[in-house]
């Protein structure tokens, strides 16, 4: 049975294809329009998908849509209805784009794709990020926890999975306007950055701080004994407001809200202190809804996706503190993930017997020649030399790693999910302090509060972090999680290791992703430090590179040393360099952000 | 000739989505005030609360609805 499943119209848009089970393609939409969190109808991303699957649109069984509009609409409706008369610009902004778009996703698909209605189909929005948990985790039956900002009506829904025979369903849920999601991206507003982009800055902004602010944030929040909790409406503005998402009363409590273009935040301990607050009460939050999961369910093995999913520090938390014994996140855990999880559902739902999959590697994006690498570096002009085999590859690089320099290295198919995992990657050396601040302003051009993550050979990781569940623990395989950097390693991997003693570890897996492992162990025989610092090859505001064109664009435009794309390696420059990028670029809420 | 009367098409057409925007506007702006308003006075007279806010529940969990795993993928709503 061929399934695509496609997630548009809010922010994320992608499309996997699913054969028999087993997920052949996926990714996200703005790898292909370069246009970060490109919403609009995946078109390329499902061209890929079926390109890859040596598939037409036609020979697809069903395509699935990843939530179901009109119980959306019926959700934004009610909100407008019970904030009346104060609703006025959010139902106007928000049916103008429910007339122009969102009421036609079965056409519109119809139209993009060519098939029939009656092949369309429609999976709720938290059963496709359950089903994006579980259908990838090795497991026969587990919990699942999905936490987000909402979907049609639900925020986070608790639900359980069967394998055989199949079975994937959501005992409870939380709803609209109480959201977990929503309560940390209203901070993430206050706080100057970009809603659904800016959620991790938070969190890498916390650690500066100390959390004096989380009882004014408890007072916020109305917690019941079984883990679910309401918001008091009055501290927030995303029900009634189609871009604001928090009230005066807000501002009144913690001071006046970040400027987006006003430099970077970490210098502001009171800003620092409010990001503190609002990550220790989302990890209580959590902690709750997964130890409910447990006592509902009773199962060992938890599956986790979900916006809120991608908090690393959080996932750390519960990986301590819950009495699950596993834990398996989908690595694409926003609504990109949906796309996946709709065809995954779909293929066990309708399929004869479709196969045990397990998602041991996210690389499920294209993949390009090497005469495509070549192509690109000739025409930017670049010098370059081709390397003879893998060996050389990364002892050259790691070589280069090792004298300071930063390299671009584009490899194989790109990552599903925010995540770089080796495959589009910008590296450098994790020893010296000074080189996160080197990425952060010359390289990247992003805030220079914000840290970077180890890649670290999967047999190594223990003797270097304190890691929870041990390397194989499919979060640090994915860098979903957070661990302490071991007290007595912490200076020698000073660039990777945040204020507070932590990283966000992707422990490499020799099997899954060889050339990755055997870069970070050729670094370990030059340095004695099996690692590498490991950013996503992209500039502050754009998509991570798909194409070694892009790949050369970015370098071109950043101040990295050298570019690994394929088996050819450049260190050179042309002799008139493009110009840089502007270093700061004003945060902006995107008109759909807050869920309508 | 053709540059004029493309050149006219584009403008008739800028003037056209300028107009319907206006418009598009102005209808919503009536069926916010005439229709929710009415909806939402009704639903506020017979105490209905839509988005769970009042009252002291025990839980804010609600049971999810779950049916057959085929006929939950079927249709938009």
């Amino acid at each position: 049975m061929k399934v695509l499943g496609l997630s548009f119209d809010y922010h994320d848009a992608a499309a996997a294809l699913v054969v028999d089970g087993v997920p052949v393609a996926a990714a996200a939409e703005e790898r292909f329009s370069r246009l970060k969190h490109d919403r609009r109808l995946p078109a390329r991303a499902a061209a890929f998908c079926l390109a890859r699957g040596g598939l037409a649109a036609g020979d697809l069984d069903a395509v699935v849509f990843y939530e179901k509009p009109f119980r959306k609409l019926s959700r934004v409706l009610a909100g407008a209805v019970s904030t009346f008369p104060s609703s006025g610009a959010l139902f106007r902004r928000a049916m103008g784009a429910w007339i122009d778009e969102r009421l036609w996703v079965g056409p519109r698909i119809e139209a993009a794709f060519g098939v029939p209605a009656d092949k369309i189909l429609y999976c709720e929005h938290h059963l496709s990020h359950a089903a994006s948990a579980f259908l990838c985790a090795p497991y026969d039956d587990a919990a699942t926890l999905t936490v987000d900002g909402v979907g049609e009506w639900a925020t986070a829904a608790i639900g359980r999975g069967r394998r055989a025979p199949f079975d994937l369903s959501l005992d409870v849920e939380l709803r609209y306007p109480h959201s977990l999601g929503l309560l940390y991206s209203a901070f993430t507003a206050y706080l100057g950055f970009e809603v659904n982009e800016g959620e991790y800055k938070v969190m890498g902004l916390a650690p500066y701080g100390t959390p004096r602010f989380a009882d004014v944030i408890r007072g916020m929040i109305e917690p019941f004994a079984d883990g679910s909790f309401r918001l008091d409406l009055n501290w927030f503005a995303f029900h009634r407001d189609p871009a604001r998402s928090f009230s005066r009363k807000f501002e009144e409590a913690f001071g006046p809200a970040r400027a987006p273009e006003s430099g970077d935040p970490a210098g502001d301990r009171r800003l620092c202190d409010v990001a503190a607050s609002v990550q220790l009460v989302c990890e209580e939050l959590m902690l709750g809804l997964a130890r409910e999961a447990h006592r509902r369910t009773g199962s060992p093995r938890l599956c986790l996706a979900g916006g809120v999913a991608l908090n690393a520090v959080s996932n750390e938390r519960l990986l301590r503190e819950t009495p699950f014994e596993s834990v398996w996140i989908q690595p694409a855990g926003g609504d990109a993930g949906g796309a996946l999880g709709a065809a995954l559902y779909a293929a066990h739902a309708l399929g004869e017997s479709p196969a045990r999959y397990e998602m041991k590697c996210a690389a499920l994006g294209p993949d390009h020649s090497a005469a495509s690498a070549s192509a690109a570096l000739e025409e930017a002009g670049l010098p370059f030399v081709e390397l003879r085999g893998e060996d050389e590859l990364c002892g050259r690089v790691a070589g280069l790693l090792a004298e300071g320099k930063v390299v671009g290295w584009h490899q194989g198919r790109s990552e599903w999910g925010p995540r770089a995992l080796g495959q589009r990657s910008i590296l450098a050396d994790p020893r010296p302090a000074a080189m996160k601040d080197t990425v952060n302003a010359k390289i990247k051009f992003r805030e220079p509060h914000r840290p970077f993550a180890p890649s670290i050979c999967a047999g190594a990781a223990a003797e270097w972090f304190d890691l929870p569940g041990g390397a194989a623990s499919a979060p640090y395989r994915f860098m979903l999680a957070t661990a302490k950097t071991r007290a007595d390693r912490r200076d020698r991997l000073a660039a990777v290791t945040h204020v507070d003693g932590s990283s966000r570890v992707q422990a490499i897996d020799p099997v899954q992703s060889p050339l990755f492992h055997r870069l970070a162990d050729s670094m370990g025989r030059r340095t004695g430090v099996p690692a590498v610092l490991n950013t996503s090859f992209n500039l502050k505001g754009e998509p991570i590179v798909e194409t070694p064109a892009d790949a050369v664009a970015t370098f071109l435009a950043s101040g990295m040393d050298a570019l690994a794309v394929g088996p050819f390696l450049t260190t050179g420059r042309p002799e008139n360099p493009q110009p840089r990028r502007p270093t700061w670029e004003p945060s902006r809420t995107p008109p759909d952000a807050l869920g309508w | 000739m053709r540059r004029l009367l493309d050149d006219a098409r584009r403008r008739f057409l800028e003037g056209a989505r300028r107009a319907a925007a206006a418009l598009g506007a102005v209808l919503l702006f009536a069926v916010y005030w005439l229709v929710l308003g009415p909806v939402a006075l009704t639903l506020r007279l017979i105490g209905a609360d839509l988005l769970g806010v009042r009252g002291k529940p025990e839980t804010a969990w609600t049971p999810a609805e779950n049916g057959d795993a085929r006929g939950r993928l079927e249709g938009a709503g």
